[in-house]
């Protein structure tokens, strides 16, 4: 059942065996899982079933660090969360994601691959693309397609998948929520506070406000806090300045390790026969997308003290892939400001060499129209790959002085990507071209002349918002358990990719179902005990 | 004057490198005019030779006696150098031509090619 805030026109109080804050992806998997369970569940979101601009505001930052999106754009504060604008791309964690590695600074999760898997297939039905897995064998006799690095020793083929359209998780099961009489969900419900007894460590109640000003509660005896990677740890900082950092924070972990995957294209791929690489093109298989991409095998990843790298192709035009208007860019740029850039014979001569498709670039900008037929053929492929980054405790999510319309204080995000990082990518990408060129495949050109402008203006991102409420065995490294269970608490729990220690190369939403639907177990369960 | 890209050079040579690269390196002056786009030609010619300052900027010792020591000759077939041209790869022998990497091998017998128009 839905509940609209407007309907709430005095102070309510709700009570609930289970509160979730939160309905997103991770919040409405965990309703659907809870419901068949004859527990009383009560879902509070701060957006509805409606994108407003007003509701959105709420995810402005105060400060972002330059280049990176304002979460205003990246999240969405609706039912359903951000699977309502993903594109809904999805593979596993690979088992190495889950390790201690040694070559990665506050690598390693408290629980493994193993712990996850059972709940990998049930994760695939959710997100659309059902539960036939992600074994590359598999895909290459399905689709009928090569598996061009089976016989690497360096390289092994990835799988991801999609549906098409993508999964908009309230739309998809939103059903169960809006049927079950054991499932209410207050929507345009803004949660400003929790109260926590300090005693009995237990979260007893939290508070929502439906206009500034009115406050409504709900006490429960469990609370799981969905609210994404950026405000699970806006939340948390906010709830702890009031306890004393009790919820999680002895150690002052809340808010750091923030991570995401940045997405570079930092090279181009020259194939021998294009054909060859239908099975790293979109494979489409009835309302899914099926496609591979090459990544390092894990023997590799261990020899070479390297982080995961996923190396998707993208087929790209020769427009888009040439050097020429690149350099035009770095150029004007550069001239622009009075300075000369590094590499600049080299910026000239590819401006000079490409000097159609910079003639191109212009026409297109100047008059909106095409100079040359082949401007569109394929010329080859970009690389945009998918790096891990190592968790920095100086990445981070922090609490600005600005508030938002329901007197929140608004984050600053200080996104950091470690130098080593950048090394490491390019010492990756060199070894994919080695690997590439003696594997017969084609040849790779590492964009290194653009290193400036691929790590900043030209940078993508994941905007997969991780880490800042880890995961740990101890509260000395992390904010939650291995149950997700917040250290100090006994019953509050985190959801979402906040918790993830490590985000290896894949984007989170896939694992954010998988631990969603563990967790699920894990409070039924823990329920079932208490009585 | 709009000269034809290297991207498209590259490209097209990544495809059929070594072919090109022994038909140019036997027949340099036959391929030229054999092919009616001389424009192509030219500018393949050009990188040939560009293919060769690079060399020279960070190789020792010239490209032709890089490939005699490669235990190439012109004897050798396409399949042998495609053989060594994997092998150098694996072993991380590579050259970057401005990013694109390339066996060295390769960018010898390239500019082996480019030597004669410099």
């Amino acid at each position: 059942m839905i509940i609209p805030g407007d309907r709430l026109q005095n102070t309510t109080a709700i009570e609930a065996d289970v509160c979730i804050m939160g309905g997103g992806v991770a919040g409405i998997v965990l309703a659907n899982e809870l419901a068949s369970s004859q527990i009383k569940i009560v879902v509070i979101e701060a957006g509805s079933e409606d994108y407003s601009v007003e509701v959105q505001d709420a995810y402005k930052a105060e400060h972002s660090t330059q280049w990176y999106p304002d979460p205003l754009r990246s999240r969405m504060r609706m039912l359903g969360g951000s699977s309502n604008h993903w594109e809904n791309n999805t593979s596993p964690l690979d088992p190495i994601d889950f390790e201690k590695r040694s070559w990665v600074e506050d690598s390693g999760w408290p629980i493994s691959y193993d712990d996850l898997e059972p709940f990998y297939r049930s994760a695939g039905v959710y997100v659309g693309v059902a539960d036939d897995g992600y074994e590359t064998s598999y895909w290459e006799k399905k689709l009928g397609e090569r598996d061009l690095a089976k016989n690497s020793k360096v390289l092994e083929t990835g799988i991801a998948k999609a549906s098409t359209p993508p999964a908009r998780f309230f739309a998809m099961h939103g059903q169960a929520l809006t049927t079950s009489e054991s499932v209410e969900v207050y929507t345009d419900a803004y949660v400003v506070d929790v109260e926590y007894d300090t005693e009995k460590q237990r979260v007893s109640k939290a508070f929502f406000e439906t206009k500034p000003g009115l406050r409504h509660s709900v006490k429960a005896k469990t609370f799981i806090m969905c609210f994404g990677g950026i405000d699970n740890a806006r939340m948390m900082l906010a709830f702890n300045e009031k306890y004393n950092d009790q919820l999680g924070n002895t150690f002052d972990n809340v808010g750091r390790y923030f991570m995401d995957h940045p997405v570079v294209r930092a090279a181009n791929f020259f194939p021998h026969q294009r054909d060859q690489f239908g099975f790293y093109q979109g494979n489409d298989l009835q309302s899914r997308i099926v496609l591979g991409f090459f990544k390092f095998r894990q023997d590799v990843l261990i020899e070479q003290s390297l982080n995961n790298l996923r190396m998707p192709l993208s087929s790209a035009s020769n427009y888009l892939i040439s050097d020429g208007i690149s350099s035009h860019h770095i150029l004007t740029d550069s001239l622009s400001n009075g300075s000369i850039p590094e590499n600049f014979g080299t910026h000239i001569l590819n401006y000079v060499k490409d000097l159609d498709m910079v003639a191109e670039a212009i026409s297109r900008k100047a008059f909106k129209k095409p100079l040359f037929d082949d401007a569109d053929e394929f010329g080859g492929f970009q690389v945009p790959l998918m790096m891990e980054q190592t968790p920095n405790r100086e990445s981070r999510i922090a609490l600005g002085d600005e508030k938002d319309a329901f007197g929140v204080r608004r984050v600053n995000v200080d996104w950091r990507l470690n130098q080593s990082d950048k090394d490491q990518m390019w010492r990756g990408l060199e070894m994919f071209a080695n690997e590439i060129g003696g594997l017969a495949l084609g040849r790779v050109k590492l964009l290194k002349e653009r290193e400036d402008r691929l790590w900043e203006s030209q940078l993508g991102y994941g905007h997969h918002h991780m880490g800042t409420t880890r995961m740990s065995n101890t509260p000395e490294k992390g904010v939650v358990d291995a149950n997700q269970k917040v250290f100090g608490t006994q019953n509050f729990f985190l959801g979402g990719s906040s918790v993830f220690p490590t985000g290896g190369h894949v984007p989170p939403t896939l694992t954010i179902v998988a631990m969603s639907i563990r967790l699920a177990k894990m409070v039924r369960e823990e329920m079932k005990y208490d009585g | 004057m709009m000269d034809k890209s290297r991207r498209k050079f590259l490209g097209r040579s990544s495809a059929s490198l070594l072919g090109v690269v022994m038909a140019t390196k036997l027949f340099p002056t036959k391929v030229a005019f054999a092919s009616s786009e001389v424009t192509l030609c030219e500018a393949a010619i050009n990188e040939f030779a560009y293919v060769y300052r690079s060399w020279l900027k960070t190789e020792v010792g010239s490209p032709s006696l890089y490939i005699a020591q490669s235990g190439l000759s012109s004897d050798s077939s396409l399949k042998q150098i495609q053989a060594l041209s994997s092998t150098q790869f694996r072993r991380a022998e590579t050259h970057q031509l401005d990013g694109l990497v390339l066996s060295k091998i390769e960018v010898a017998l390239m500019a082996d090619v480019g030597r004669l128009y410099c």
